[in-house]
């Protein structure tokens, strides 16, 4: 927990949806998802910790560098993420000042109640990396990193060893690794079979679904808790669709606009712990946090929604 | 390709009105050193290779410390890197065109010395006309000579001025990078910033031509 302790409301919030997600070997049974009276939450397999099943990205959209106006534009995008129940903020070197924006934003709230800090160890160099990840703890301001990730796999067997010391020394409270675009599955199939891992993080969303066959499975087989990147494909897949009207059956999935529509596909999987949506404005933060409020989809609806969105 | 940009369009052209005013008065300072070419290329001779290399090569180290170490690395990892190339192309061109002297101003208005003094003169205006008439601020166009695109325009404009096709090989830089920041501003659709180096890779394609059929 970075900062302050995570809200309590989140451990209970949702009790009803989480029980109905409990992974074993498989799916089990896909239930009909509710969310609670509040906010979708997701247990981590490891250590059953809840967190909200809609997250943050910060690739581009954080980048903003020195520019103190869209430094505080990019405040009140966190301001909103923090209000409307967010917790998961993903970043990483990769994303030049983003760390120190997210960092600049958590500062100026002065408050990160339920933030669940994520990022990322990027270098070929184990020294290096070394180094990053004291950078991170730097530039976000915080005491505790929540989750730190070796970043598309790179030099993961050097970096994983130094991760597992600074989670001994309990500067870091859970590792993981990420890959993106479909890419490194086998390679990230083979650390999830043989490394003891929390989380992964992999591109999964209504038409990149390569993931379903076998990362998915095996990620609930194992109770590594999973993060889905690129939801909306970078920009192309909200752009595409919010060009067509959403089917009048949506809101029996409980969508009612497109990033809705989108988002719940995802969260609605049993597998997938959270996803973490990119964006520079508070009306599409508000939007997609509402994606973790009402009813939501089950399997067949899921299938129904995949096929909708890949015949447009 | 859009997946090596990690900023947005707005982002990066606003950095550019920070550099620049972060760094006034270096771009009037660096007009200066244009017009100092111009008397260059009015002596000619070995001499005046060795000051035009020393501007370059100035052009080069200034950009690459002050703007791609000491701004750009704030948005993109690849800025230091970057950098440290720029610095190597000053390095290199101070190197061949002076302790080496393989800088010989063409003396007389040849063909070449009058496009290189085209090249020269639009690695000044093109930038700020296309900010003007696409309706952006103006505070945030490339200056000459301290920002990227126009260092490799005027790199690529003083190997117009030189004799001979010796010191052609100081081109794969400025066309690397120009091919680099081409891509960029075509995947960014920041169209203000296609012609400098688009221009940039035309004038090295045929200065090589010209040259290596000679
Ligand atoms: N290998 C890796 O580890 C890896 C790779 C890729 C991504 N990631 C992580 O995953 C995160 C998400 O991926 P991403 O940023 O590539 O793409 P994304 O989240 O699929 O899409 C972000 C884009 O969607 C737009 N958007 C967001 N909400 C919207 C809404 N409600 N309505 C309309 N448009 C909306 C944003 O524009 P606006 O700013 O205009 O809202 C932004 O351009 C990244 O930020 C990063 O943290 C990790």
């Amino acid at each position: 927990m970075s900062r302050l302790s995570i809200d309590r409301r989140r451990f209970i919030g949702t009790a009803a949806a989480g029980t109905a997600l409990g992974l074993g070997g498989g799916f089990g049974a896909w239930p009909s998802l509710a969310a609670g009276p509040d906010i979708l939450t997701k247990p981590i397999p490891k250590s059953a910790e809840r967190i909200p099943a809609i997250g943050m990205g910060t690739w581009i959209t954080f980048n903003v560098g020195e520019d103190k106006k869209l430094r505080d534009a990019r405040t009140d995008v966190l301001a909103k993420f923090f209000e409307l129940g967010g917790g998961m903020i993903d970043s990483s070197p990769m994303y030049g000042s983003a760390e120190e924006v997210v960092g600049y934003g958590l500062d100026k709230l002065g408050r990160t109640d339920g933030l669940f800090s994520a990022t990322k160890v990027w270098t070929p160099s184990t020294d290096h990396g070394r180094g990053q990840i004291d950078d991170s703890f730097r530039l976000w301001g915080v005491k505790t990193i929540d989750l730190f990730q070796v970043h598309n796999l790179l030099n993961w067997e050097d970096h994983l060893q130094t991760l597992r010391a600074e989670k001994s020394a309990g500067r870091i409270r859970y590792i993981g690794i990420t890959t993106s675009h479909g890419m490194r599955h086998g390679g990230m199939e083979k650390i999830m079979q043989t490394e003891d891992i929390d989380f992964v993080q992999l591109t999964y969303n209504a038409v990149d679904r390569n993931a379903e066959a076998r990362l998915l499975p095996l990620a609930a087989e194992r109770g590594i808790a999973v993060i889905c990147n690129r939801p909306y494909r970078r920009s192309s897949l909200i752009d595409h669709v919010q060009s067509h009207p959403l089917p009048p059956w949506a809101a029996d999935a409980g969508a009612g606009n497109w990033p809705e529509f989108l988002l719940k596909f995802i969260i609605s999987h049993p597998a997938v712990t959270c996803a973490i949506p990119a964006t520079s404005k508070v009306e599409h933060m508000t939007e997609n946090m509402n994606a973790m409020r009402g009813q939501m989809p089950d399997q067949k609806m899921r299938q129904r929604m995949a096929e909708y969105v890949g015949d447009l | 390709m859009d997946r090596l940009i990690p900023f947005s369009p707005d982002v990066y052209v606003g950095m550019f009105a920070r550099y620049n005013a972060a760094t006034w008065p270096a771009s009037v300072t660096a007009v200066f050193l244009g017009a100092l070419i111009l008397v260059c290329v009015r002596r000619g001779g070995a001499d005046a290779g060795r000051t035009l290399a020393l501007i370059v090569a100035a052009f080069w180290i200034w950009t690459g410390w002050a703007f791609q170490i000491g701004q750009y690395s704030n948005l993109n990892w690849a800025a230091d890197p970057f950098g440290w190339l720029f610095i190597m192309q000053g390095g290199l061109t101070a190197f061949w065109g002076t302790a080496l002297g393989r800088f010989d101003v063409a003396a007389g208005r040849t063909r070449s010395v009058e496009i290189g003094i085209v090249l020269l003169f639009l690695a000044l205006v093109l930038h700020p006309a296309l900010t003007f008439f696409m309706q952006m601020p103006i505070e945030t166009a490339h200056g000459f000579g301290t920002a990227p695109a126009t260092t490799a325009l005027i790199a690529v404009a003083a190997l117009y001025l030189v004799y001979g096709r010796a010191s052609l090989w100081l081109l794969t830089w400025p066309v690397l990078w120009s091919a680099w920041d081409l891509a960029s501003a075509w995947t960014m659709a920041l169209w203000r910033d296609v012609p400098l180096p688009a221009l940039t890779l035309f004038a090295a394609t045929y200065l090589i031509a010209v040259r290596v059929r000679r």
